[in-house]
């Protein structure tokens, strides 16, 4: 079987898009049929939660049992994604390598990948070397996202760079703007993106989403899984060819 | 099996190329047949086919989304209702980019809609250029060249427009005398209405000029209705063979 692997999604920022980047992460791995679990650490209420509602649980990660709870059984699904709170990526990390998981990574007994979101702040930037100190052997995925109307041609592009060459193996990856209606409307709708673009409701029944709005989803979600491809992340989970994926 | 339905897209990036007359011709060709269109008018400055058929035409705009989801969600309905846009140069380059962006060829296909770019010909490079890109970038919609003589003329027109292998026949808009185009681009002039009650006072000669120009063009619309509804079928037909096979291999 092949090992498991964790994806955790993190800023030490709030509203950068971080449970949105999670949602396409499972949808990416649904799509392409891989079994896949997320934990939400949002408290009491996840957002997570509320688009994938059969895969997800509410878990607080400063909680020893909550711990157990996502570490302990990482062999219940080949994908654990977890969508860490604003705040959190840096405490996350650090309890992840006191209970010895990124030890048991950097000895490849788990595929450990990390997807530090960037807001468009010079404190988001200092974050990066803060976090990237625990990850020497992850992979380390910084995503510029644009989801969220940041604006990051307002950074200076050589403060910038000089941050992101502070990390070694660090991959970058950009996550479209999407528009802004059809964001909206599935917000509404509450179900993840791909039954969104199927037109159907949370429990497969036929739904009357816009075709404009659905198309708009489908197009977006094309180029985010793209960037995926281009990071290889089917490799995470040993799928060097990556398994065909369900056309979006 | 539902009836077929067609939107039609009149379009050229070039002003001035007749475009809102062949969208009142493909408009007024469906209420000949009793098939009331819907017409739908991107011009925002001169907008020419709400004045000429205000009873059938409503005024659009893509610019914002919501605009886009009333025109788009209408365009992809399979209600046997033909539609009419008559796209101005100024939309042109955003209908295509939103109809690219959300796979309205593919959604149009998935219906059962055949979606018909009716691309008014110009000897112009820009109206060239621009047929290529469309036709590389949205292989799922039919392309019709369209070929007024009022504007351009050259035989060798015919070869820089290439339809698709099995789209309709492209048309060819006669060119009017100048007494007759001044009477047609009034206000609200109707083709139908001039046949069924011509002016008293207009010569013979000119009578028969306008009614032998509007039976060439339906005649021409009439084959294209049915080309379109023949490609309908088969691939109809073809889906049906497809599902049967996959059946068949599935036992």
């Amino acid at each position: 079987m092949a090992k498991p692997a964790v994806i955790i999604v993190g800023a030490d920022k709030g509203g950068v898009g971080k449970t949105t980047v999670s949602r396409t992460l499972l949808d990416y791995f649904a799509a392409r049929r891989v079994a896949s679990r997320a934990f939400d650490t949002e408290t009491p209420r996840g957002t997570l939660k509320r688009f994938h509602p059969d895969i997800t649980q509410i878990v607080d990660l400063n909680e020893v049992p909550d711990q157990m709870k996502i570490f302990d059984t990482l062999n219940d699904a080949q994908i654990t994604v977890i969508d860490v709170r604003a705040g959190l990526l840096s405490p996350t990390l650090r309890a992840l390598r006191d209970i010895g998981f990124i030890e048991a990574a950097k000895k490849n007994q788990v595929n450990l990948a990390v997807f530090h979101i960037l807001g468009p702040t010079i404190a988001s930037l200092d974050e990066i070397g803060e976090t990237s100190s625990f990850l020497t052997d992850a992979k380390y995925f910084l995503v510029k996202n644009f989801i969220n109307n940041t604006h990051f041609f307002e950074w200076d592009q050589k403060t910038y760079d000089s941050y992101f060459h502070k990390v070694k193996n660090a991959v970058e990856l950009t996550i479209p703007k999407l528009n802004e209606m059809a964001s909206e409307q599935v917000e509404l709708a509450g179900v993840p993106f791909l039954t969104f673009v199927a037109n159907k409701g949370l429990h497969g029944e036929s739904a009357a989403y816009s075709f404009v709005l659905r198309g708009y989803v489908r197009h977006w979600l094309g180029q985010v899984w793209s960037e995926y491809d281009r990071i290889k992340l089917p490799e995470l989970i040993g799928d060097a060819e990556g398994k065909a994926a369900i056309a979006v | 099996m539902s009836g077929p339905t067609q939107v039609f897209i009149v379009c050229s990036p070039r002003a001035h190329t007749g475009k809102t007359l062949v969208a009142r011709l493909i408009a007024e060709f469906y209420q000949s047949i009793h098939r009331p269109p819907a017409c739908f008018d991107l011009e925002q400055i001169d907008p020419a086919l709400t004045e000429f058929l205000p009873l059938a035409t409503e005024r659009a705009a893509i610019g914002e989304t919501r605009g886009q989801v009333a025109l788009f969600d209408r365009l992809v309905v399979a209600d046997q209702k033909p539609k009419i846009v008559d796209l101005s140069p100024h939309a042109l380059e955003k209908f295509f980019t939103v109809a690219y962006d959300i796979g309205f060829d593919h959604e149009a296909r998935e219906r059962g809609v055949s979606a018909v770019v009716m691309y008014v010909a110009g000897e112009q490079p820009l109206v060239q250029t621009t047929y290529g890109i469309l036709r590389d970038k949205l292989p799922g919609l039919i392309f019709v060249p369209v070929y007024n003589d009022a504007v351009a003329r050259s035989p060798e027109l015919r070869k820089l427009f290439p339809a698709n292998p099995n789209s309709p026949t492209p048309i060819e808009i006669p060119q009017l005398s100048s007494s007759l185009r001044r009477i047609i681009d009034q206000r609200p002039f109707s083709f139908l209405e001039f046949l069924k009650d011509p002016p008293l006072r207009m010569a013979r000669s000119t009578r028969a000029e306008m009614e032998s120009f509007v039976r060439r063009v339906f005649r021409q619309l009439h084959e294209m209705e049915l080309s379109l509804l023949m490609s309908q079928l088969n691939q109809s037909l073809e889906a049906q063979l497809n599902a049967a096979a996959k059946r068949a291999g599935g036992k």
